[in-house]
């Protein structure tokens, strides 16, 4: 199954796409997302799982 | 503190006329001598000339060839993520020169991923940089460089 993932991309948030690119391809721990952007490692992880369920979501239909 | 400069310890003593001794220079051994002669820094000429040494420092952080290496892998990533991420290409190389200009300041054992460390670093740089175009979009201020005509109309 082929992905479109760069227009899947532009669906979701700024926000969403930096620290989705810096976990999965830099491979960035949510500890470094949370010291790096300076953001509570709480609102990373809701942030990540709500990015991951929107391309899921586009994923499947 | 050792401060190694090419130039330093070089005053008008050095290349003084009446001096008993010859010049000589030691500017370590890292550094090359890659040409020399008389010349004048300013084109007005009411300075004397002086004669200059052009030296060159073959492995500046004395681990180029890593930070080449370095650059090949990472460089084509960096862009491809940041282009990803901002949805274009407007300042992504420049944001990713900059933070690996950057770098070549931090002490490498303390970057544990350095392609991460470029990417937020870069990242940054890439924000600002459209802030300030956005700032300057709204202020309708003129594009590019300032001249002094530009901002005569």
């Amino acid at each position: 199954m082929r992905i479109d993932l760069l227009a899947d991309l532009a669906t979701l948030s700024g926000r969403e796409r930096e620290l989705l690119i810096a976990k999965h391809y830099f491979g960035l721990t949510q500890e470094e997302l949370a010291s790096s952007f300076h953001i509570p490692r709480g609102t990373i992880a809701a942030t990540l799982s709500r990015a991951a369920a929107k391309l899921r979501a586009r994923q499947r239909r | 503190m050792s401060f190694d400069h090419p130039t330093a310890g070089i005053d008008a003593s050095t290349f003084a006329a009446d001096s008993a001794t010859p010049p000589v220079l030691d500017i370590g051994d890292r550094h090359e001598v890659v040409g020399a002669g008389f010349g004048c820094m300013c084109s007005n000429s009411r300075w004397p000339m002086h004669y200059y040494i052009d030296v060159v420092d073959p492995e500046p952080h004395g681990e180029s060839a890593a930070w080449s290496r370095r650059y090949a892998e990472l460089q084509p990533r960096l862009v491809r993520a940041l282009a990803a991420t901002a949805g274009n290409y407007v300042g992504v190389e420049d944001a990713v020169q900059d933070a690996f200009a950057a770098a070549l300041y931090e002490d490498p054992a303390q970057i544990s991923n350095l392609g991460g460390w470029l990417y937020t670093v870069a990242l940054r740089t890439l924000r600002r940089a459209q802030r300030r175009d956005a700032f300057a979009r709204a202020l309708r201020l003129p594009r590019g460089p300032v001249s002094a005509s530009s901002n005569a109309r």
